[in-house]
């Protein structure tokens, strides 16, 4: 199965080539090692906005995942 | 007729001639080198890790990658290689592939066999000056990756990337507008510049303003200066545009 990753942060960045993986939980998988490294990159620069997020797409354009940064990463308060 | 449409090596001569200086008899030497053609399939290995090689491998036609990977199989292309370029030179003193030559599209490969290339290195010392030098520009194209995947922002990588391949594939940088071919998918690019494909994606969006765009294999840039300045780009490490006098032989042409 192919799965599209749309990100919406700043930017939106509409995914046009997908990638082939076996199921959705590996989709999953796919989707929260995306967000934390885009994450990573806000956090170096300052302002990280929890609410910007991944949406997956099965290749018949139906949603199949909507990721949170805020769920992708753990926050520990001071 | 049929030599002209027969993979030859003149286009590893063209490389080593842009960079160094030989003599149309060493020149004759290297077209008449030894080769077996054959055809690596996309998204195969053609030399695999830790493999032992009796022969190194010249691009004739599509885009390779070498990859290395960490030992729980996280993989990461640590060099791009163009028809022009022999990827495994070093291959004739280091014969166990320390990374994989992996065909990122269909490639044609001439597979020249070590005995001869260090045969027409005893016989023509000009000829390993030449192969120094290649091995040398291989060396600075890495340094420069290094510095992109440690120093540089996400989008700063692909602007550098995508201003050093226009300079390999010889794309007219004279003019603000460049266009050239670049057959990488955002994987690809990914496991290149050490991000996810996502990031690669957001950070073409983000290049999209700057009036660069990457679409179905093709590179369209509307300001080159520009683009060089995002990706901190400065194209002397390739040694492209070397003025003759200005290309290396240590032996003498008339000692030849």
């Amino acid at each position: 199965m192919r799965y599209f990753f749309h990100l919406h942060d700043d930017i939106e960045a509409h995914d046009e080539e997908g990638r082939e993986l076996p199921d959705i939980e590996a989709a999953r998988r796919s989707a929260l090692a995306e967000i934390r490294q885009v994450a990573a990159e806000s956090v170096h620069e300052g302002p990280l906005n929890l609410g910007h997020y991944v949406e997956v797409e099965d290749e018949s354009g139906t949603r199949v995942l909507k990721i949170t940064f805020g769920e992708a990463v753990t926050v520990v308060p001071a | 007729m049929h030599q002209r449409t027969t993979p030859n090596l003149q286009l590893f001569l063209d490389r080593l001639t842009s960079r160094s200086i030989l003599t149309p008899t060493e020149q004759e030497a290297v077209l008449s080198l030894p080769v077996h053609a054959l055809q690596a399939p996309s998204n195969h290995d053609f030399v695999r890790l830790h493999e032992k090689v009796s022969h190194a491998c010249f691009i004739v036609d599509g885009l390779v990658g070498r990859f290395d990977q960490t030992s729980d199989g996280k993989r990461q292309i640590t060099a791009l290689h163009i028809p022009g370029d022999m990827p495994d030179l070093l291959s004739v003193v280091q014969p166990t592939a320390t990374s994989a030559l992996h065909a990122l599209s269909t490639a044609t490969i001439l597979q020249v066999p070590h005995s001869a290339l260090r045969a027409i290195s005893a016989k023509h010392p000009p000829i390993a000056e030449a192969f120094w030098r290649d091995c040398m520009v291989d060396s600075m194209i890495l340094a420069q990756w290094v510095v992109n995947v440690g120093r540089r922002s996400a989008k700063a990588r692909i602007a550098h990337l995508l201003c050093e391949m226009a300079v390999r594939y010889r794309a007219d940088t004279s003019e603000d507008q460049v266009r050239y071919n670049l057959r990488m998918t955002q994987d690809q690019l990914a496991d290149t510049t050490g991000l996810t494909p996502v990031h690669v994606n957001r950070s073409l969006m983000a290049l999209r303003d700057d009036g660069v765009s990457f679409r179905g294999g093709t590179v369209r840039i509307e300001d080159w200066r520009r683009l060089t300045e995002i990706g901190d780009f400065d194209a002397g490490y390739l040694q492209a545009d070397l003025q003759s006098s200005a290309r290396l032989r240590i032996v003498p042409s008339n000692a030849a």
